[in-house]
């Protein structure tokens, strides 16, 4: 090796990723909480991916033998009043829950993130107007808004998480726009003002990339709540369809006659549910704070 | 004040407007209209019944012209009446409205006793065991969804003390102890996930107080920590504090539904849930109105209390 070469290699630091900075810093900061989530998180994943092949029985099969059983070696979360296997409608369910959260959160944000920073970039009357639609749909409390969507298209899962998306697109909206709007006050922005880049070329390239931490940071918080809302719809007969396992179907009060009978039909999903979206907050919270301590509490 | 007041007045009825027009031509989407299930009851099934039903309810007349009269009724006080029940809209409102927000400023009630006494502690004694175990905890109960909660209660109240809540409403003024045990378990759980939220605000409300100069210089001419935090810290943390708590009511008002459904409350929730289930329109839209308005009125209130104590609000 030259001297030269030497030098550059002492000189110029190894390059960091962007996810490798982002893993160590939580690694570093927040040991504890990125422990125990990741572990919850990657547990669920691999369940959910898994669920075909570690089911006792499919999770709509009724078995007529097998009614009510308690926890047994066959069923390890027992059976329904209709001879379902609990254990394979959890994992089940820990599909739609994670399908209906990831989706609804990557379609919100993507939306929320165009309109916050078209609002914020170009300001005068496209952010008024873009401002007062969102001040309206802030004005709806959550369910409101998302049982008219579902009431309006019906209640399988894509409209489901098309009114879920809809719901959380207002105010990370806000967010975004408050953080373009201190961007592009940098010079490195009108820099590339000066020098003819396009509006397009400047949001893709210059703004997006230094407002993308706060966007992972809502993202994630965002997830839990997501499933959460999903719950809460079919916890009211209004979600995914009944025969589906979704956790929401099966922690329903409709059934309270045979709940009282058979806890483990409540008790798992409803742990299930519990733990999913404590890990996604406990994550979304370290997160938060690694990326974006500002955001803190908002 | 006074500009400052009209313009956020102005961009509140707007908001409200926006509202109302959104949910009137939304409820005009949902497949199986009013119509169907309203001639599927009476049997009768030929096309003229069909065109004089429709008359009958106005909805034969262009979007625009069935919203300018709706509207014109609203500012008049008028909701019209169901199409299902064929009763006074505003009259059942007003007696589900009070329900709504019995249990709404129960739950903040409960919220608040909870979460900001805690909020404070905890951020008084910051990075204590102490603070570590009340946070940890908040995020628990923000993770458990209440409606669980409530469900697991119902169901081993019932297996372990047979006990379980009333099936019939019983308003205040007929009997204000059975009514207020009606509401006290669904306005605690309601205000146990809202005192969570409310506890993190507070102890970061409080935090960035106590790291100003004025706390140390407090503290260093020899207050107690006490004095110090009561007087000095607790009187500046409070405000966004009590602003958030508005927020709280708002959005607890807004999502009751689920709750008045598992206790059997009849408020402006099940009235809505019921309304969307029949596509029942003028109930829907008298009901999304009240809702919006109670948000965006909270919000002018709680703009204005931040304007009133912070005068650079007002001149952004």
């Amino acid at each position: 090796m030259t001297a030269a070469a030497q030098f550059e290699t002492q000189l110029v630091r190894k390059r960091q990723s962007f996810w490798g900075g982002i893993g160590r810093a939580l690694v570093r900061n927040h040991p504890f909480e990125f422990f125990i989530s990741g572990v919850v998180i990657v547990v669920i994943f691999g369940l959910a991916i898994l669920a075909p092949w570690i089911e006792p029985a499919a999770p709509e099969f009724q078995d007529a033998r097998a009614v009510l059983e308690s926890p047994s070696f066959d069923h390890p979360f027992g059976t329904d009043n209709i001879g379902r296997d609990v254990f394979s409608r959890v994992v089940h369910g820990a599909r739609i829950s994670l399908r209906v959260g990831f989706a609804s959160v990557a379609i919100g944000i993507t939306i929320a993130t165009v309109v916050g920073a078209i609002s914020g970039y170009f300001g005068g009357w496209v952010d008024m107007l873009l401002q007062r639609v969102v001040d309206t749909m802030m004005a709806f409390p959550s369910l409101v808004l998302i049982l008219l969507v579902v009431a309006m298209f019906g209640n399988e899962e894509r409209f489901v998480i098309l009114a879920i998306s809809i719901f959380i697109i207002a105010a990370p909206s806000r967010v975004v726009r408050a953080e373009v709007l201190s961007v592009k006050e940098r010079q490195y922005i009108e820099a590339a003002q000066s020098v003819g880049c396009s509006n397009l070329r400047i949001l893709g390239q210059h703004i997006l990339p230094n407002i993308v931490h706060v966007i992972i940071v809502i993202a994630s918080i965002n997830i839990a709540g997501a499933i959460l809302v999903e719950a809460s719809l079919s916890f009211l007969g209004l979600g995914i369809p009944a025969p589906a396992p979704s956790w929401g179907n099966m922690i329903s009060g409709q059934n309270t006659f045979w709940l009282r009978q058979a806890p483990w039909m409540l008790l798992f999903p409803g742990l299930a549910l519990s733990l999913t979206v404590y890990a996604f907050n406990m994550m979304g919270d370290a997160l938060r704070d690694v990326l974006d301590p500002r955001l803190r509490e908002r | 004040m006074g500009a400052y007041f009209l313009r956020r007045l102005a961009i509140a009825a707007i908001t409200v407007f926006g509202v109302a027009f959104v949910v009137f031509s939304a409820v005009r989407f949902l497949p199986g209209d009013t119509v169907d299930v309203l001639l599927q009851s009476a049997g009768y099934r030929d096309i003229e019944t069909r065109h004089e039903l429709e008359q009958a309810l106005g909805i034969d007349r262009p979007l625009l012209v069935q919203f300018g009269s709706w509207v014109s009724d609203v500012v008049r006080g008028e909701f019209g009446q169901s199409l299902i029940t064929q009763r006074s809209i505003g009259g059942d409102l007003g007696s589900a409205l009070p329900v709504t927000l019995e249990l709404g400023l129960l739950s903040v009630a409960f919220a608040t006793v909870i979460g900001v006494p805690v909020g404070v502690l905890s951020a008084v004694k910051q990075h204590s065991m102490l603070d570590y175990v009340m946070r940890s905890t908040s995020i628990v109960f923000l993770s458990i969804p209440n409606f669980l909660l409530a469900t697991i209660i119902i169901v081993f109240g019932s297996v372990w003390f047979n006990w379980s809540p009333p099936l019939r409403y019983t308003p205040i003024q007929d009997d204000p102890i059975a009514n207020l045990e009606q509401f006290l378990l669904p306005a605690f759980l309601l205000g146990l996930t809202a005192s969570a939220g409310l506890m993190r605000f507070t102890r970061t409300a409080v935090l960035e107080v106590i790291r100003q100069d004025f706390v140390r210089t407090a503290r260093a001419k020899g207050l107690a920590e006490y004095v110090t935090v009561t007087r000095h810290v607790l009187r500046n943390a409070m405000l966004p504090v009590l602003t958030v708590i508005g927020i709280y009511l708002a959005l607890i008002v807004g999502g009751s539904i689920i709750f008045e459904q598992i206790f059997q409350l009849p408020g402006i929730g099940r009235y809505f849930f019921n309304a969307v289930a029949k596509r029942d329109y003028p109930g829907i839209q008298a009901v999304a109105l009240i809702y919006a308005s109670i948000v965006v009125i909270v919000n002018l209130g709680t703009d204005m209390l931040y304007a009133w104590s912070d005068p650079r609000i007002r001149y952004r």
